[in-house]
């Protein structure tokens, strides 16, 4: 299991570094990915886009995203696109653990 | 009320659209979370621009109108990229899909289309442009400036 703590804001930019990691972490065999929000102030759909273009990988090994310690704004995003429903979405990292 | 933020086509110049937008929604009264919905459709468009229409060549330029107009704020985006965007083609795609298909794009429209009451993109004198506009309660900068003001102690 692997918990990321982003900070800051994610966005096109940004989001390119954020590919590198989860990119090396998949390679690396980590498939149980716990994506703590907590210092996390802004994202946009290309940092939302990063996940999305691992989540089938994680998945066929038995692994998924866990978002937790989300602000407002990041889980607005979330729900806009309907990802919400496609991510696990927790209030504690305690939660996320189990979860997965 | 307008403003105009000229950038050149490198998505580290996105956070400043985002504090640019940020800062023309200042002294605009509306629920926090729709201003931060603005900057994000503001800050999507920016980047399919920067991205999709320059292929982030720094030489070409971006630049973006915010205007407060009839309770509406409208936001004009200029730029001289690729022809015959047909944007219906990548925000009805259906985000199951798009997971299935591990597509990293394609969800920026989704969220322009979202937020935004109307969004028109066209041709004008050789440049695209894309037009978006969204209804929002507006209140004068002096009333704004009073419900901001912080209250201080006399102790």
């Amino acid at each position: 299991m692997l918990i990321l703590i982003p900070s800051g804001e994610l966005d096109a930019h940004s989001a390119i570094k954020m590919d590198r990691v989860i990119g090396e972490a998949v390679q690396n065999g980590y498939a149980k990915i716990i994506i703590s929000g907590s210092r996390l102030t802004y994202i946009s759909s290309a940092g939302v886009g990063v996940f999305v273009s691992y989540l089938d990988e994680v998945r066929e090994s038995n692994g998924n995203f866990v978002f937790c310690h989300l602000k407002s704004s990041v889980l607005d995003v979330l729900k806009t696109l309907g990802l919400d429903k496609v991510f696990i979405i927790t209030e504690t990292i305690k939660e996320a653990k189990t979860s997965l | 009320m307008e403003a105009t933020l000229k950038i050149p086509c490198t998505k580290a110049r996105l956070k400043e659209v985002r504090r640019f937008t940020t800062a023309f929604l200042k002294n605009v009264v509306c629920p926090s979370k729709e201003k931060a919905r603005i900057v994000l459709a503001v800050d999507e468009a920016c980047a399919n621009a920067i991205i999709h229409g320059h292929q982030c060549n720094e030489s070409k330029q971006v630049d973006i109108t915010l205007r407060l107009q009839n309770n509406r704020v409208h936001v004009i985006i200029y730029d001289i990229g690729i022809t015959n965007f047909n944007p219906d083609a990548h925000y009805k795609k259906d985000i199951r899909k798009l997971v299935k298909d591990q597509q990293k794009g394609g969800m920026g429209l989704k969220i322009m289309y979202s937020v935004m009451d109307d969004i028109k993109y066209r041709k004008k004198q050789g440049k695209n442009v894309c037009e978006m506009a969204k209804k929002i309660n507006v209140m004068p900068a002096e009333q704004t400036a009073t419900h901001e003001r912080i209250p201080c102690s006399t102790n």
